[in-house]
């Protein structure tokens, strides 16, 4: 009974060893939610331009706007308020990427002027036919963006909140004419004993 | 007598004790099946929701009170999904919408990404999507048990 005793306790700790001390490499969902830490993750950044992507498409007013032609768009870097180095820049191209495959609005992308500026010298001095400078159509709205975060920890509970919010300018009047913002609450508790 | 009883039990033991092990190391993976949510053409050509339930669990725990259908005014399918929590205590959860065209084939496969979903002791909450382009006529709301990361060593 003794023996059956320790024999079952060793396969335990054997399996625990073995699940548990292995080094795993796999690939996964790419869509997955599963929170890691506390940081600002991917699922936050899918959830962010999903959830302003939907309601940009679902807003009266922009549904108007672009009931004819899809309105020109430019998208400003978001302010990063929050004390991690957060690839702001992600977040706004998944954005972009998501309104331009609606066909419901159209974009400029200014992060590309200087390859542009480039190009278009380029094609002054070596094409038969150069697009002359000058002929872009001038952007009527403007998208900008804040990221914020609030820490809080007491014991063994950290708490991140998380707000993003954005909001669409007419350029011609300065009127803000859509606004949104997503919050997200990540909160890590840590074990009674251990790390 | 005695020692039959013994050699009777040790194979069950050792398995129970090696699952625990693996269960306690996180080595399960665990279960993704939830329900599913989605509408088919009826006879009369009139949209049908049905619910298909894969992991009983999670039907147990939310329940689908209302579905609502409609489109915005540039043509884009909207969905409105009522869900009401049967639990007491605080159930998370995670949904996706995937989107289908008139021929049944996916709108932007991959487009949406897994959204977790909290949903306090006995509440009822609406989720919403809005197709990502009007090719959509059809859609399917999959909701499944949230994922969380414990950290036995780190």
């Amino acid at each position: 009974m003794k023996r059956m005793f320790t024999l079952t306790i060793v396969a335990g700790v054997l399996a625990m060893l073995a699940a548990g001390c292995a080094t795993t490499i796999e690939y996964g969902d790419a869509q997955s939610s599963r929170p890691i830490s506390t940081d600002f993750g991917s699922a936050d950044l899918q959830r962010i331009a999903g959830r302003m992507v939907d309601s940009m498409l679902a807003d009266p007013v922009l549904q108007d706007m672009s009931a004819e032609d899809p309105p020109l768009l430019i998208i400003d870097s978001v302010k990063n308020k929050t004390m991690q180095h957060i690839d702001t820049e992600s977040v706004t191209d998944s954005i972009r990427t998501k309104l331009i495959r609606s066909r419901q609005f159209s974009f400029q992308d200014r992060t590309t002027e200087a390859a542009l500026q480039e190009e278009l010298a380029y094609q002054q001095v070596a094409a038969g036919d150069p697009i002359a400078f000058g002929q872009q159509d001038a952007p009527r709205y403007m998208l900008t963006a804040n990221l914020s975060e609030i820490r809080q920890s007491a014991g063994r509970v950290r708490d991140v909140y998380y707000k993003f919010t954005m909001n669409l300018r007419d350029l011609r009047s300065g009127r803000l004419i859509w606004a949104d913002e997503e919050e997200i609450r990540k909160v890590q508790t840590r074990p009674v004993m251990g790390m | 007598m005695k020692k039959r009883q013994h050699r009777a039990w040790r194979p069950w033991a050792v398995a129970a004790a090696v699952v625990l092990g693996m269960v306690a190391t996180g080595c399960v993976k665990p279960r993704t099946s939830g329900m599913t949510l989605g509408t088919a053409s009826g006879e009369d050509g009139s949209l049908q929701a049905h619910l298909d339930v894969d992991n009983p669990r999670v039907a147990r725990m939310l329940v689908v009170e209302d579905v609502h259908v409609g489109q915005t005014r540039n043509g884009l399918l909207r969905v409105r999904v009522r869900l009401a929590s049967r639990l007491s205590r605080t159930y998370t959860a995670q949904s996706r919408f995937t989107w289908f065209d008139e021929e049944g084939l996916e709108v932007e496969p991959d487009g949406d990404a897994w959204r977790s979903l909290v949903m306090q002791g006995k509440e009822t909450r609406t989720i919403e999507g809005v197709a990502p382009n009007a090719r959509a006529a059809s859609f399917r709301l999959q909701i499944r048990e949230g994922e969380r990361t414990r950290w036995i060593v780190r």
